[in-house]
């Protein structure tokens, strides 16, 4: 099982380098602004803007520019400077990074709290009034644009701006460890609206596994055993059919973490995908490879834990 | 993201229609200038002659809205509406920002946002008060510049008093602002507008961020330069950037020594506020938190009896980001707060329906036009230029970018409250027969297309002519229109739209591209001077293999001769009439297709008295705004 | 039934002396019921009938099937799939009035009470407790996911308040009741780590955790080994006996009922068309049904089939030291072999035209890594096959592909090898396109109708698709298939395993036939002895990879030489029963 770890963290470095080395060519090959222009300012003089290019490093061969970015980059973990704003890009990342994994894991806890129960309650009263809508229900949210909903709920419910002043509105977010109780209000929006379409899919898919689950032989066992059928359905039934879902669960998470930008656009959270956006707009490319690195970084990390959790869950995996 | 001119950059000074005539020179004494032909050498940009007393030309016209005006309608503020004295002292003001600050050193911000922070917490020698651009009032300087006859020195003395925010705090002296001025030199710093304004003192030119020997500071509160040509009026203009802040060269050298310079991480003020900082100065991560918020608190070290703003409030919060129309609800309806950049059409249109008095129109902001290619392709011919004028659309162009609240049908070059404005035919603009019609005029441009050699009215030659807009909207809407136009005509279109950093960077900034047609290209000027206007747009002097901003490559030998004449008229009224006859010039030749004049809203919530900067598109000036 | 003093107190000490039946606490005295069972019947259905409701009506799978069941009695319940015995055992657990659509009706009575008018709850503590079931594939009917030792403890606690620790001491003492060995070790196993007959004697154990008075058993050896299948049966009757517990074992397979039951019943579309004991059934069948099955059934002791005429020809296929490997790799990045699983360990044998060679052997034997060998789906590691002289061992590319058309395969399980988006004629048809026989698109239908008709389907159904078609239409479809090209051999590999003992009647009846006219060769893999006995001249066994005897059918089932086929012969089921000769030792 080590064995099988370290195999799999030594590919995801090499994967990490590979996506780091791909951000970097096509950062340099598609037609983006360039940097050093768009630091100069409109009009600047083309000896200023040589100037603000040499000092950029931009002028150095492509293979140097990358040579030292990764140097620099795994060996002393310096993800460079910002060409905008001169702060380091690592003090960014991690000054944004407790907002979006607020965002994220509140999300995913309130996604699965109700995704799960309603997919449960939906597959074993199939077709069922209840089961139609809420499967009705969950096509409507999977559907619905995650900026569009954001700002209906804003209009809806924000306290500042909405019809019924429930939760604070945009741009109200604190820290957690600068006020709790703002950090958890502020979030109650924005984890609804990030958490709508997924409880939607995970609803779905809890239907369909379960669904599936229940008709296996095992089941008709435990009924046969005596075992009383709300031990059936949970141990028997939802035990089998959690296992696919955690595996994406994982993956999703993994995905979020790299930044929900359209959510944290809209409730104005400062997180990671609201950086990386601003980023790509100034051509920033520091900040844009390091917070694709640490999408990826998560993706990865994200995957391994799947398999691991994958092989504890089903016994039946074994690692080759 | 794009806004409507490009970059909202430096600020226009555009004199309200209607306001007093001022007698001349206000605040900048000018001696007798001699009328050097040979000069106007401009070494990659525009001059600036602003401070030679600009005031107010004719009348703007007070006309219903319904008749398209460059007034504001009944209600609405405006900037010179606005009472500069008698506000509320203290209160902490709000203020929400999708956009964030692009530079926040002196030596570098060049932007609209960022010169809402700069103007509030840097002193330069000279600049303006919120409702004129006509007159520069001493900032850091004790009086007006002292330019010399023959224009190659020019001597600035220094007010005593003013001290640096901490952790500096000492009084600021004459050296402090020469520093501040070599360090543009600085490859580390870069200052866009160095070699533009200050490439003509003794020195600039090899000048590195090192001791300029052309700046001399005969006493700590006198500094003196000296040219080697006799551009003194230019340098004494251009006094108002905030170049010309002070820096405290012990404090800012070991910043400035980093590539680039993390002086804008730290940071002095002189200013009646400042950003928030830690012990050792360090703004960046406690009053500036980049797409986060940024704060400005009072800045102890200053004092109101050296400084003509009142600074009535506290403290200024500035919320980075979010979804413009969420921050228009929020501002409109809430209390406390502005908005201080650009505001969603939506959020215009709905700020005028119910909460107008909450509303500011700044006019203007800036033009947007079409440049078209005058040097290759089908468009160097005169007569298929002044057919796509004649064939477009104006009004609908317009209507994508708000209507006639925030926009006027742009009819020529200069646009409103420049002076040379009227002379050049004001609002309906010079009444040729591609110009009468702003809907569009199919016949006209049919017979223009005749005249230029395709008999059937329609083009008929095998290009295909390259047109580049800008994403987002309105850009594109009005890039599509453009686009459907063309192929009215009868072309042949490869129609692409990019980023619109992207679209100056790589395409219509860059000659060698030969695109022919640019239809999201815009101009702000950086003072309100006819030339500021027209100059580097439509100089083929100007002309750059890179970053040109002669998007059409204009190139008239008349026309180039008659701006070079121009540029060294003194006086207001001259140079409006000269400048507006080059105006009607380009006009005749349609050296690039008018599209609209831009008036730049601004909100506010109901309990605020915001003052706003004329002369930075309306802002609303920190330094004059009050709670009520 | 009395079950002695401390009945609901399971001590897991044993008693002095009494071995393994102590934890039972059965007194030495108490009343056990003895095989035949006297007095009030524990089992008693009356008319039950099952009916699902669905789009097209109302079926009826179960039509009115009556039957009673002593106390310790075994009772087997017989017929083909489609008879709904599975459904009347199930019934009795009351797990199908639960489904979606079902109607049942009938009376039930259970010691009295009529289970079909219980309720619900009520019903939950009799299954499992006084009522318990055995599934056909212990794979699937274990829970994956839950080591077998919780799955025990979960029937025990289900019915019992005992605390874990003590449950799970008796699970250990069940699993070492059922004959696991090791069973403190193998108590924390996972299913899958378990072989088939482990987990059989593990879901045995489950079902006995509460001592119940009945055990219905689904066709419980079904998915087993032949031998593991005895091993599994003598388990069941030796725990009937010792339990005092009525059985009802339902299966398919004549042979299997006749080792346990007393009585048998046959089904037949829902209903019982006959009832007699074991001995009487199988002496004097008296309905036709009945008397169809057991003709059909083919036995150790039919008749072989007739002798070839003797052909001095070379052989057709040659195979001298076949071996396969397959590698096991470890290594974080670079994957180095560490060892091998052989599945094949140097074989030997030929095969003359037009005769039919059988390969037997049990799960694991290597005989379907054999029967790829030879058709070319895996390349051999060592040793060489030769096909009409040539090695084919090293063919490749298009000299592989020309063998192809000499050389045939039919496939075992007829559900999944034919393509469910091709009709039955383009996949008949396939071939010849494949291999440019017959390029002309309109002569290849009539080839392809040809073929159907050869193989007794109807040429007019070669638009449909094969789900359409029973599962002995499909083995027939594919078998035309394997016919389209007219190879020289064909390699059949357990072509009639999943099939009903009629159907597979049919379809041997049909290989047989077709070996006659057409000069067929055949190599045909099985696990089932009485198949190969009706079907091949000569007949190798394989055992771990090695062949461990090859002699003529009279021969082997004559008089066997190597203890492996003795043993394998002796485990057939039904021997006794169906057997009037005695198999020589």
């Amino acid at each position: 099982m080590s064995r099988y770890i370290l195999r799999r963290v030594l590919w995801g470095l090499l994967l990490l380098i590979l996506v780091s080395a791909l951000t970097f060519v096509l950062f340099r090959i598609l037609p983006t602004a360039d940097p050093a222009r768009l630091r100069a300012g409109r009009n600047a003089n083309p000896k200023v803007i040589a100037e603000i290019r040499a000092n950029l490093g931009l002028n150095k061969p492509l293979l140097d520019q990358f040579w030292l970015y990764m140097k620099g980059l795994f060996l002393h973990f310096d993800l460079g400077y910002s060409y905008y704003s001169g702060a380091s890009v690592r003090s960014l990342l991690f000054d944004r990074l407790p907002a979006t994994l607020s965002l994220t894991i509140g999300a995913a806890i309130l996604w699965m709290a109700i995704g799960l129960p309603v997919g449960i309650v939906s597959a074993l009263r199939r077709r069922s009034r209840l089961d139609r809508a809420s499967m009705g229900a969950s096509l409507l949210l999977v559907s619905a644009p995650e900026y569009w909903l954001g700002l209906i709920v804003l209009y809806l419910f924000a306290s500042d701006i909405g019809q019924l002043r429930v939760f604070p509105g945009a741009g109200s977010y604190a820290g957690l460890t600068a006020d709790p109780t703002k950090w958890l209000t502020s979030l109650m929006l924005p984890w609804m609206v990030l958490a709508a379409g997924f409880a939607a899919v995970y609803a779905r898919l809890m239907r369909t596994s379960l669904i599936e689950t229940m008709g296996e032989d095992y089941i008709r066992t435990a009924r046969a055993k005596g075992v009383p059928e709300r031990q059936v359905v949970l141990r028997h039934g939802v035990r089998a059919a959690i296992t696919p879902i955690l595996t994406i669960f994982a993956l999703d998470v993994g995905v979020l973490l790299g930044g929900a930008v359209l959510v944290e656009t809209v409730f104005d959270i400062p997180g990671i995908g609201r950086l990386n956006y601003d980023a790509i707009t100034h051509a920033d490319f520091p900040i844009i490879q390091g917070t694709v690195l640490l999408a990826a970084l998560f993706i990865i990390v994200a995957n391994i834990l799947v398999d691991i959790v994958y092989a504890y869950l089903d016994p039946r995996v074994r690692f080759s | 993201m794009s806004a409507q001119a490009p970059n909202r950059k430096p600020a226009s000074r555009a004199t309200r229609a209607g306001a007093r005539r001022r007698a001349t020179k206000g605040g900048l004494a000018m001696s007798s200038t001699r009328r050097n032909t040979k000069n106007a050498l401009l070494a990659g940009a525009f001059t600036i002659l602003a401070a030679l007393g600009l005031a107010a030309c004719g009348s703007g016209g007070d006309a219903p809205l319904g008749a398209g005006s460059i007034a504001a309608p009944a209600g609405v503020q405006t900037p010179a509406g606005e009472s500069l004295t008698g506000g509320t002292h203290g209160g902490t003001l709000t203020v929400l920002n999708h956009q964030d600050f692009e530079r926040l050193d002196p030596g570098q911000a060049y932007s609209s946002v960022d010169y809402e922070a700069m103007y509030a917490t840097q002193r330069p020698l000279y600049s303006y008060k919120p409702n004129t651009f006509a007159q520069a009032t001493p900032d850091l300087a004790s009086g007006p510049p002292q330019i010399s006859a023959d224009r190659k020195t020019v001597t600035v003395h220094i007010r005593s008093g003013v001290h640096f925010s901490p952790p500096v705090n000492r009084e600021v002296t004459s050296a402090d602002v020469a520093y501040a001025i070599e360090r543009g030199a600085n490859p580390n710093v870069a200052n866009p507008y160095f070699s533009s304004y200050y490439g003509a003192v003794e020195g600039a030119s090899k000048a590195d961020g090192g001791p300029i020997p052309g700046i001399v500071t005969p006493n700590s509160h006198t500094i003196v330069f000296h040219l080697t040509e006799p551009k003194g009026q230019i340098l004494a203009a251009a006094l108002v950037l905030p170049l010309s802040a002070p820096v405290p060269p012990e404090f800012a050298k070991p910043l400035d020594a980093h590539k680039p310079t993390e002086y804008g991480n730290y940071l002095v003020a002189t200013g009646p506020y400042m950003f928030k900082s830690n012990a050792q100065g360090k703004v960046l991560g406690i009053g500036y938190e980049p797409g986060k918020s940024a704060t400005l608190v009072r800045n102890p070290n200053w004092s109101a009896s050296t400084d003509f703003r009142p600074a009535y409030l506290n403290q200024i919060d500035i919320q980075i980001g979010g979804d413009p129309d969420v921050i228009g609800h929020q501002v409109l309806e809430g209390s406390d707060m502005v908005q201080n950049d650009e505001v969603a059409q939506p959020i215009v249109q709905l700020a005028y329906e119910k909460f107008r008095s909450q509303l500011e129109i700044s006019a203007g902001a800036g033009s947007n036009y079409i440049a078209v290619n005058n040097k290759q392709g089908p468009f160097a011919n005169v007569n298929v230029r002044k057919a796509l004028w004649a064939a477009v659309d104006r009004v609908a162009l317009n209507k994508a970018r708000g209507g006639e609240l925030v926009t006027n049908v742009m009819t020529h070059f200069i646009y409103p409250e420049i002076p040379g404005f009227e002379q050049a035919g004001g609002l309906k603009g010079p009444q040729v027969d591609y110009n009468e019609h702003p809907e569009g005029d199919m016949e006209v441009a049919a017979k223009y297309m005749r005249q230029a050699g395709y008999p059937s009215g329609k083009y008929t030659g095998g290009k295909t002519i390259q047109v580049v807009g800008a994403t987002g909207s309105p850009n594109s809407t009005d890039a599509e229109i453009v686009n459907q136009t063309l192929e009215n005509l009868g072309f042949k279109t490869k129609f692409s739209l990019v980023d619109s950093s992207v679209m100056y960077a790589k395409f219509c900034g860059v000659p060698a591209e030969e695109i022919d047609v640019c239809p999201s290209v815009g101009w702000v000027a950086d003072f309100g001077d006819p030339q500021a206007v027209l100059d580097v747009p439509f100089n083929g002097e100007h002309i750059e293999a890179e970053n040109n901003s002669n998007y059409g490559q204009v190139d008239d030998p008349t026309i180039n001769r008659k701006m070079a004449a121009a540029e060294l008229l003194v006086g207001e009224q001259a140079r409006a009439a000269a400048w507006a006859s080059i105006d009607r010039e380009l006009v005749a030749q349609a050296a690039a297709i008018p599209m609209s004049w831009a008036k730049q809203p601004q909100i506010e919530a109901k309990d605020v008295a915001g003052v706003g900067d004329i002369w930075n598109l309306g802002a609303w000036d920190y330094s004059f705004t009050s709670l009520k | 039934m009395s079950r002695g003093p401390g009945s609901g107190d399971w001590e897991p000490e044993p008693r002095a002396g009494a071995g393994r039946d102590a934890a039972f606490s059965v007194s030495a005295g108490g009343a056990r019921a003895r095989v035949r069972g006297d007095g009030e019947p524990l089992l008693r259905v009356r008319d039950l009938r099952v009916g699902f409701s669905g789009e097209e009506g109302t079926a009826w799978p179960v039509d009115g099937v009556s039957f009673g069941l002593a106390r310790g009695g075994a009772l087997g319940i017989v017929g083909e799939s489609g008879s709904g015995k599975s459904l009347t055992a199930l019934s009795v657990l009351g797990l199908t009035r639960t489904a979606p659509g079902a109607h049942v009706s009938g009376c039930i009575e259970f010691e009295g009470r009529d289970l079909l008018a219980v309720p619900e709850p009520r019903l939950r503590e009799i299954r499992g407790n006084e009522i318990a079931m055995v599934f056909q594939d212990p794979l699937s009917s274990l829970h994956p996911l839950y080591r077998i030792g919780a799955q025990i403890v979960e029937a025990i606690r289900a019915h019992r308040p005992l605390p874990k620790a003590r449950a799970r001491a008796r699970a250990i003492e069940l699993l070492e009741l059922v004959g696991i060995p090791d069973p403190a070790r193998r108590v924390d196993a996972y299913p899958h780590e378990l072989s088939g007959g482990q987990r059989q004697r593990a879901m045995i154990a489950m079902a006995l955790a509460n001592e119940p008075k009945l055990l219905l058993a689904d066709e419980p050896t079904t998915a087993l080994d032949v031998t593991v299948q005895a091993q599994i049966l003598d388990l069941l009757v030796r725990l009937r006996r010792e339990l005092s517990m009525a059985l009802v074992f339902v299966t398919h397979d004549l042979g299997v009922v006749a080792e346990v039951a007393d009585e048998v019943l046959v089904m037949q579309r829902g209903r019982i068309v006959e009832r007699a004991s074991a001995a009487k059934l199988f002496d004097s069948p008296t309905h036709p049904y009945t008397r169809r099955l057991l003709a059909a059934m083919p036995t150790i002791d039919g008749p072989p089939p007739p002798p070839l005429p003797a052909k001095d020809a070379e052989p057709l296929l040659r195979v001298r030291g076949l071996v396969k490997h397959f590698p096991i790799t470890r290594g974080v990045i670079v994957r180095r072999r560490v060892g091998a699983v052989t599945a094949v360990e140097g074989i030997d044998f030929e095969v003359m035209p037009g005769e039919t060679f059988g390969i037997v052997g049990e799960s694991g034997s290597g005989k379907t890594t054999t029967a790829r060998l030879i058709a070319r789906l895996l390349a051999p590691t060592a040793g060489e096959v030769s096909f009409q002289g040539r090695d084919v061992a090293a063919l490749r590319g298009r000299e592989l592909k020309a063998l192809r058309r000499e050389l045939q395969m039919i496939f075992q399980d007829p559900y999944s090898s034919l393509n469910p988006r091709k009709t039955a004629g383009s996949i008949v048809a396939e071939p010849l396109a494949v291999h440019r026989v017959e390029p002309d698109r309109a002569r290849r239908r009539r080839a392809a109708e040809r073929l159907l008709e050869t193989v007794g389907l109807n040429p007019g159904d070669r638009n449909r698709y094969p789900h359409e078609f029973s599962g002995g239409q499909r083995q027939r479809i594919g078998i035309a298939r394997a016919l389209a090209l007219e190879p020289k051999l064909i390699v059949a590999d357990e072509p009639v395993s999943a099939l009903d003992v009629s159907i597979q009647a049919q379809v041997l009846e049909l290989l047989r036939s077709l070996r006659e006219r057409l000069g067929l060769t055949l190599i045909l893999i099985s696990h089932d002895l009485s198949v190969v006995r009706h079907m091949c001249d000569r007949i190798a066994v394989m055992h771990e990879g090695r062949i461990v005897e090859l002699a003529a059918n009279e021969d082997l089932y004559g008089a066997p030489r190597d203890p492996y086929t003795r043993e394998l012969l002796a485990a057939v089921p039904g021997a006794r029963q169906l057997d009037r000769r005695t198999i020589h030792a």
